[in-house]
């Protein structure tokens, strides 16, 4: 699986971008051939 | 001069780097236009080379296609750990015979000319092969403080390479696999003089970040200022152009878009510390990603600029 540690924000993120980072690891993690995106 | 505000020059260097909305379609072009990938063997989550080549190829690069093109195709070669366009070859061939240039390398060398001979022989013979079957048959063996201290096979290795005597041909897992230069590198390479060398290479650098300060007095003349920095820039004028729309991207922690630039750029600091002892660390680790919302640079309703995240991943199997 990937493991998601910790995200740092720089900003608090909006619901916008948090779904885009969310979706950047999930493509990510497919990419990998990985299962799952899970909090670490 | 070139008055810039810093959204402009974050939209230049996001779109030089290959990591605006639009993306590459082939790792070739994606390589020529970066010029090099990095070669670390740090991989929490895959190697960097992959990383950066999937961030801006997306899902349809492959790490295979790294791999056919520099092995293969030989469309792309492995030099000093960075991979490079084969079509940039001349640029590094140039005033090789003559490296190294310090003085106590060149004694080395020298030094060892017998053991340099039997390295060439048994590639000729045998090559491609991995250094551990290349027998140390050295004179005097390299001394240093760092790492390398006494590694005397794969020293000469590096400095052959860095002479275009010798050449990676590929690799079998982390190993590199060298031959000689003659069987990895096409027939009739163009060698530039080592000062036109030096002035493409600038160039090259140049339009691969889009902007960036003045290196050298051979740098091509584009001054620019950008608010809130001090001092002169040089910028790529193929990169002014005033459309942009950005993306999200999670980026490698060595990417080139947050190792060069990103303070003054981007306002924001960025550091790798896994190389440093765990006691002289200023946050503790570091990210094992990056994520660059250049996107938001465009939207009234997001932040004013692009600024980046960072996210801390490893890859694990689920037990």
């Amino acid at each position: 699986m990937l493991r998601v540690h910790a995200i740092h924000e720089d900003v608090t993120f909006t619901r916008t971008m948090t779904k885009a980072v969310q979706a950047e690891l999930e493509d990510l993690a497919s990419w990998l051939g990985l299962a799952a995106v899970e909090p670490g | 001069m070139h008055p810039l505000t810093k959204a402009q020059a974050r939209r230049i260097a996001v779109r030089a780097q290959l990591l605006d909305a639009p993306r590459a379609t082939e790792l070739l072009t994606v390589v020529q236009q970066l010029t090099l990938l990095q070669i670390d063997p740090t991989a929490a989550i895959a190697p960097n080379a992959d990383l950066v080549a999937w961030s801006r190829l997306g899902p349809a690069y492959r790490p295979t296609h790294l791999q056919q093109a520099l092995e293969q195709d030989r469309t792309l070669f492995e030099h000093n750990a960075l991979v490079r366009p084969m079509s940039d070859l001349g640029l590094y061939l140039a005033g090789a015979a003559d490296w190294p240039s310090r003085e106590g390398t060149r004694a080395w060398i020298r030094d060892n000319d017998p053991f340099r001979r039997d390295i060439l022989d048994l590639l000729g013979s045998s090559g491609p092969i991995s250094s551990r079957d290349i027998p140390d048959t050295c004179v005097v063996p390299w001394a240093s403080t760092g790492w390398t201290h006494n590694r005397n096979v794969t020293q000469m290795l590096e400095f052959l390479m860095m002479r275009g005597e010798v050449a990676i041909a590929g690799r079998v897992g982390r190993q590199r696999l060298w031959d000689l230069a003659e069987r990895v590198y096409p027939a009739g390479v163009a060698v530039p003089s080592v000062e036109e060398a030096e002035r493409r290479k600038n160039e090259r650098r140049l339009t691969s970040l889009g902007i960036a300060r003045q290196k050298t007095t051979a740098m091509p003349v584009e001054p620019a200022v950008v608010e809130g920095t001090r001092g002169e820039w040089r910028v790529d004028p193929a990169a002014l152009a005033d459309d942009f729309e950005g993306r999200t991207a999670l980026l490698s922690p060595f990417d080139r878009l947050v190792r060069v630039r990103v303070k003054e750029l981007f306002d924001f600091e960025y550091t790798l510390e896994m190389y440093k002892p765990a006691a002289k660390r200023r946050w503790g680790t570091s990210p094992s990603l990056s994520s660059m919302r250049t996107g938001w640079s465009e939207s009234s309703t997001g932040p004013p600029t692009a600024r980046p995240p960072c996210c801390g991943c490893t890859r694990s199997t689920r037990t």
